[in-house]
């Protein structure tokens, strides 16, 4: 990757468009540069695409709105953020007076895991605000119609309010999408949310999304990969309050050439609180899967839980697969377990299945599906699930 | 079937695992409706004569024949063997989570009834099958809807290997010592399963290491298998005999 050639080209085109927006975020690329494969949390990361995007500045919408968008889930509204900007196009009326748009969010701290957040800075045109004071289940389409977008989404959950959320990605031509999600749940609240990624092969993906859990707050996420012939998941949640959970469930596919990869960074810094990290991924082709669970516990957080579970699956012999639990542990009352495994079919199962008349591949969909089971059996809308046991079965072919 | 054609007529066979021989050179002829068993001591070959028939990578077969109902078996993929009416019966059932004991079923049966140029099973006439099956095996109706053998104890996933030989119905039936491991009421209810399915079309190979399922189970030969080969064949009496006796006189006597 030339970065000081990227980082050029990335600040010619914010000159280009204005220049004024972040003058800080300017200074923070200038000053620390872009994340590099020699920093441990990017070293999976496919960041020399970022050399083969010609243009970071945000796309404009002109095509009118594709013909088919996902069909919508029973008793949720749609929004439609289209290219970075909220839509009233596409977006039901009740979406829109849910939410707001608001400026741009401030910079991030550039950390390890928010370090390509700093697009965003530059570039994004809005965010759009979800407040809930009660309850709301909404879903959200990031859409990409082709050039960079820097969608911006902040959620922002008051005590004891509840809320479902579908939040899907799509592109309906070769994209990059840099969305920037802000999560705060207040004590008691609610976050159910559910993350399709279906963008199309030619689509560069590069993800932030960060959590702040207040006391007994639950946040639950099933995420699903399955587009995007690069994705990059850059995740920090911070489990604040006392008794906060988390579930971070996810899968993800990767076929040909595709990369995907996670970094998810929990901290729990109050007593009694749990993160539950479950992953399957599996790889086919060329494709490699990485997903890196890193969990910090700090000395304010006794009878904390940490549990991870992260299983990876090839397919061919030049398919790669990286799983990386860890654990950085600094109070003496913690129940933590953590495991990663990565291998092949089992044989002993598809002799099983070939033995009872399945025919070969049958039988290897059929295992492979079974592989993804505990990640796909967690999204708990049943129209939502098949739609993703359908999409993965398509991916397992 | 033409009444001279047997159901498994095995010449010869030598197979090596790891370039170790385990079979040298045994031959074995199964006519329609008859129940065979094979019997040996540890280490004999049992489990890989049954694992061969069914086709299970990982053996080399250096020589010799077998043949289906006259077919070149060996030349079969396993499915194929298996739509063919072959079914092996496993001595540890493997646990598939994520894989729907109700769904495995349904298609195994749908493989089979699609290569036989029959129409897919219906879903109520399925259902109906299955449950009589799981009835005769006194099997929790429950166990349909978890992963195959997922969590099941020693004995269900046993009772749920002959449930699959009630619905699928093959033509012949490999039971590698599908005895093990069962309590005396389990046993029975198992040869139950297996004595209702024998008739003059079908027929059994029973692989054990007592005689005790061939006391609800009768068979029509019995063989000993050892050191790779078929050294003594015999009626029933001769598993009464090696109950008593043991192995040892019967290798002794082929060394003899």
């Amino acid at each position: 990757m030339n970065s000081a050639a990227t980082i050029e080209r990335i600040l010619g085109d914010y000159e280009h468009q204005g220049g004024a927006r972040s003058a800080v975020a300017a200074r923070a690329l200038l000053e620390k540069g872009l994340p590099a494969v020699r920093d441990e949390r990017w070293r999976h990361a496919n960041l020399r695409v970022l050399d083969q995007i010609p243009n970071f500045a945000p796309h404009a919408t002109v095509q009118a709105l594709p013909a088919k968008l996902p069909p919508l889930a029973p008793g949720f509204l749609r929004l439609l953020i289209r290219d970075g900007r909220r839509s009233t196009v596409g977006s039901d009326g009740d979406a829109l007076k849910a939410t707001r748009v608001a400026p741009a969010a401030a910079p991030l701290n550039p950390s390890h895991e928010t370090h390509l957040s700093v697009l965003g800075d530059l570039f994004a045109n809005e965010s759009t605000v979800i407040e809930v004071r009660e309850h709301l289940a909404l879903e959200v389409i990031l859409l990409g119609d082709g050039g960079a977008s820097y969608p911006q989404l902040d959620i922002k959950l008051a005590p004891g309010a509840r809320v479902e959320l579908i939040e899907r990605q799509l592109s309906s031509a070769p994209s990059f999408l840099c969305p920037r999600i802000g999560v705060t749940l207040g004590d008691g609240a609610t976050l159910n949310h559910y993350r399709l990624q279906k963008c199309e092969r030619g689509t560069v993906l590069f993800e932030t999304l960060t959590a702040i859990l207040g006391a007994g707050s639950r946040y639950d996420v099933r995420q699903v990969g399955l587009g995007s012939g690069t994705a990059r998941t850059s995740a920090l949640l911070q489990l604040k309050g006392r008794d906060a959970q988390l579930r971070w469930t996810a899968l993800a596919t990767g076929s040909g050439e595709q990369r995907a990869d996670t970094l998810l960074r929990t901290e729990h810094h109050a007593p009694g609180t749990r993160t539950e990290e479950l992953f399957r991924g599996l790889a086919a082709g060329q494709s490699r899967i990485s997903f890196s669970a890193d969990a910090y516990v700090d000395a304010k957080a006794p009878g904390s839980v940490v549990r991870q579970s992260l299983r990876g699956l090839i397919e061919e012999r030049g398919a790669e697969i990286d799983l990386r639990p860890r654990l950085a542990i600094h109070t003496d009352d913690v129940q933590a377990t953590h495991g990663a495994t990565t291998g092949q079919l089992d044989e002993a199962l598809l002799f099983y299945l070939l033995s009872r008349g399945l025919d070969r591949d049958s039988a290897r969909v059929l295992l492979k599906r079974a592989f993804l089971g505990d990640a796909l059996s967690a999204i708990d809308l049943p129209a939502l699930r098949a739609e993703a046991e359908l999409a993965a079965a398509g991916e397992l072919k | 079937m033409n009444a001279a054609i047997p159901m498994l007529e095995i010449t010869d066979l030598k197979v090596s695992v790891a370039g170790q021989q385990v079979l040298r050179g045994v031959n074995l002829r199964v006519n329609a409706g008859e129940v065979h068993a094979i019997m040996g001591p540890n280490g004999s070959g049992k489990s890989t004569l049954a694992h061969v028939l069914a086709g299970r990578p990982g053996y080399e077969i250096t020589s010799g024949t077998v043949l289906f109902e006259g077919r070149d078996l060996l030349s079969l993929a396993p499915e194929e063997r298996a739509r063919a009416g072959l079914f092996l019966g496993f001595q540890y059932p493997v646990e598939i989570p994520g894989v729907n004991n109700a769904y495995l079923l349904k298609a195994a049966l749908n493989a089979t009834r699609r290569s036989r140029g029959e129409s897919e099973i219906d879903a109520f006439e399925f259902l109906a099958l299955v449950r009589a099956r799981m009835a005769a095996m006194q099997i929790d109706e429950s166990l349909l809807s978890r992963g195959v053998n997922e969590g099941f104890s020693g004995g269900e996933k046993k009772r749920n290997e002959i449930l699959q030989l009630l619905v699928l119905e093959p033509r012949l039936a490999v039971l590698d010592e599908t005895d093990s491991g069962l309590d005396i009421d389990a046993l029975k209810l198992v040869a139950q399963g297996i004595n209702s399915l024998r008739s003059s079309a079908r027929s059994f190979v029973l692989v054990t290491h007592y005689q005790r399922l061939l006391a609800f189970v009768v068979p029509d030969y019995v063989h000993v298998l050892a050191r790779g080969r078929v050294l003594l064949s015999g009626d029933r009496s001769l598993a009464l005999e090696l109950e008593k006796r043991g192995y040892d006189w019967v290798q002794e006597q082929a060394v003899a």
